[in-house]
């Protein structure tokens, strides 16, 4: 039977419900923002149909982004597709070319490399994550615009949607090293020393034993990567090349979600219909990042999970 | 026991070279060689350190072929590091360094001109802990002959059939072959284990305490299973079990470690029933005796 003392409250024990409760909020607090984030962009976003009359349909199927400052529903024309589109496109040269690079170079660092060759890697690559995007932009203006446009000619004078996302995955790149490096090195040296031992050179251990049994995180990785790349406005404003209408390859000029947000809303006036519009993809784009996001996390834990760990 | 002749039964000071392979600088030629089982991987002057820490110190021991030989002594006295200078296993440890030769067959396995993973291949290796790939019965077995280049469904199944009739487990699994490795018992998962190295054909399997994760009866399946092998393949088990060296073993090796003054010195190595009845070394008999260890 327990005693009385033990029975009873502490004196400590107010405070310690205090910090819990304290820590709670400020959990709720970030579903909160999170929350409010989402409804705001909707609302404002919303008044286009509602309150402005902009036809729906319109805005769906509209091949043309245009940001002209119009309060007129009939005259503006605007449509989504374009700037989503754009963005996949992004998006998608992002991924061709941060996937493989992002990958091995994982490898190569988790099985590979010394361990203090994989410190400065990484550590390099993570400096890398912390440089501002603008730069990156800067250096893309310098070295692969002039590239692209003597060798290949694409978009507007080497600015193009390739352009943009070939650069885009310098960014996605560190995020995928550190996320998948961290992944292999999660998966129990057992499976390895087990590839080792019945008689697998390097790369086939990396290829059947442990990406297999490090997939979840490495596509976590992945799908933060293009998280990013979803994300990503400076680079594209400046490298993208900025042409409002449906791009049908990747190689022409372009201007994604964030690009249109960020080019349109500095001369969108209070009443013009253009500032509900940019909200909408404000939302759209919200909800795009979130629910990539949110997979990767999903795919994480399942991870987690797996190795118990 | 099997009936073999012994080789020469020697207890090895301290810090010398031990006597049992190497007399007088010449190579130890067992004094019935006729009626012994052959050599099949020489250890010379082996050490092992980790980050300059030694973990085991001038071995030298003959394995013999189709026989069992047990390594063992008390926790850290090396055992595990000297099974894993047979195989090139200390490779994968970035801090390992290993001096010394270690011939297969004539040839040293431990020189830099010879590939790991061809090593590998003629030794094979079960760890500790059963584990399976997350994988089927099916691809777990044919996993090591698929990475050599095999093809062929058919093929491929007459191999894994037979690998998993060699490690006893044909019956229990042949209608289970597409489900995941990881759902059998622990028991069945470790000789699935075994039957992954054996559809690599190895000469020789290094078992690095095989049986300390599994329940009595399971255990003994493995040691049945280990005596059935040792007809086809030379094994070397490390194991803490001194019961289970007595009863599985032909050849038993002592390793002591630092803490009783020496750093993963081989103390004594001969045939089983002599190192457990007749131990030349009181150190040995001290730690069979269950004295210390």
């Amino acid at each position: 039977m327990l005693g009385r003392s033990v029975m009873t409250r502490r004196r400590g024990a107010l405070l310690e419900v205090g910090a819990e409760w304290f820590i709670r909020a400020t959990g709720l607090l970030t579903v909160l923002l999170l929350v409010s984030i989402l409804v705001l962009l909707a609302r404002q976003g919303v008044r286009l149909f509602l309150d402005l009359d902009y036809p729906i349909d319109r805005f769906f199927t509209y091949g043309n982004a245009i940001t002209d400052n119009t309060t007129d529903p009939n005259q503006f024309r605007f449509g989504v597709m374009p700037p989503l589109i754009a963005t996949f496109w992004v998006t998608l040269v992002t991924l061709i070319f941060a996937i493989p690079l992002g990958l091995m170079t994982a490898a190569f660092i988790s099985e590979i490399a010394h361990p203090r060759v994989r410190l400065y890697i990484k550590s390099a690559a993570e400096l890398l994550a912390g440089v501002p995007t603008i730069i990156f932009a800067f250096v893309g203006l310098a070295l692969v615009v002039p590239r692209v446009n003597d060798y290949f000619g694409w978009g507007a004078g080497g600015f193009s949607g390739l352009t943009a996302g070939f650069v885009v995955s310098f960014v996605a790149v560190p995020l995928i090293i550190s996320i998948s490096d961290d992944a292999m090195q999660a998966v129990p040296v057992d499976y390895k020393e087990n590839a080792y031992a019945l008689g697998c050179n390097k790369l086939q251990a990396i290829w059947c034993v442990i990406m297999p049994a490090a997939i979840s995180g490495i596509s976590a990785a992945i799908m933060l990567g293009m998280a990013r790349a979803i994300g990503e406005t400076m680079i594209v404003v400046i490298l993208a090349g900025g042409n409002s209408s449906l791009p049908h390859d990747p190689t022409e000029s372009m201007r994604p979600m964030t690009a249109t947000i960020a080019a349109g809303f500095g001369n969108a006036s209070d009443q013009s219909l253009v500032r509900p519009a940019l909200y909408m993809i404000g939302a759209i784009l919200f909800l795009l990042t979130f629910a990539t996001t949110l997979i990767a996390d999903a795919i994480l834990e399942r991870q987690r999970k797996r190795f118990g760990r | 026991m099997r009936e073999t002749t012994t080789p020469e039964h020697t207890a090895l000071e301290d810090g010398a070279q031990p006597s049992v392979v190497s007399v007088g600088g010449l190579p130890y030629q067992p004094p019935h060689a006729a009626e012994t089982a052959p050599t099949v991987l020489r250890l010379e002057n082996v050490c092992v350190t980790y980050g300059g820490r030694p973990a085991v110190q001038n071995v030298a021991m003959d394995i013999y072929k189709n026989r069992i030989t047990a390594l063992i002594g008390p926790s850290g006295c090396g055992k595990s590091s000297l099974l894993r200078c047979m195989n090139r296993m200390n490779d994968l440890i970035h801090s390992a360094r290993v001096t010394g030769n270690v011939y297969l067959d004539g040839v040293d396995i431990n020189s830099d001109a010879v590939d790991p993973v061809q090593v590998r291949r003629h030794v094979g290796m079960v760890f500790q802990k059963p584990n399976p790939f997350p994988m089927s019965v099916m691809e777990n077995v044919a996993f090591g002959p698929k990475r050599q280049g095999m093809s062929g469904r058919g093929r491929l199944n007459e191999i894994v059939e037979k690998a998993l009739r060699s490690a006893a487990l044909w019956d229990e699994v042949a209608d289970k072959m597409d489900q995941p490795g990881t759902a059998l018992s622990g028991g069945q998962q470790q000789r699935l284990c075994i039957a992954r190295v054996l559809a690599v054909r190895p000469e020789i399997i290094l078992m690095d305490e095989p049986c300390s994760s599994l329940d009595p009866v399971a255990t003994l399946k493995i040691e049945d299973l280990m005596r059935e092998l040792a007809r086809d393949y030379t094994i070397v088990i490390v194991t803490h079990n001194m019961q289970q060296a007595a009863r599985v073993s032909d050849y038993t090796a002592f390793m002591l470690a630092s803490e009783h003054g020496v750093n993963g010195r081989l103390i004594e190595y001969g045939a089983t029933n002599e190192i457990f009845t007749n131990p030349r070394d009181k150190r040995t008999e001290d730690y069979i005796t269950g004295r210390f260890g």
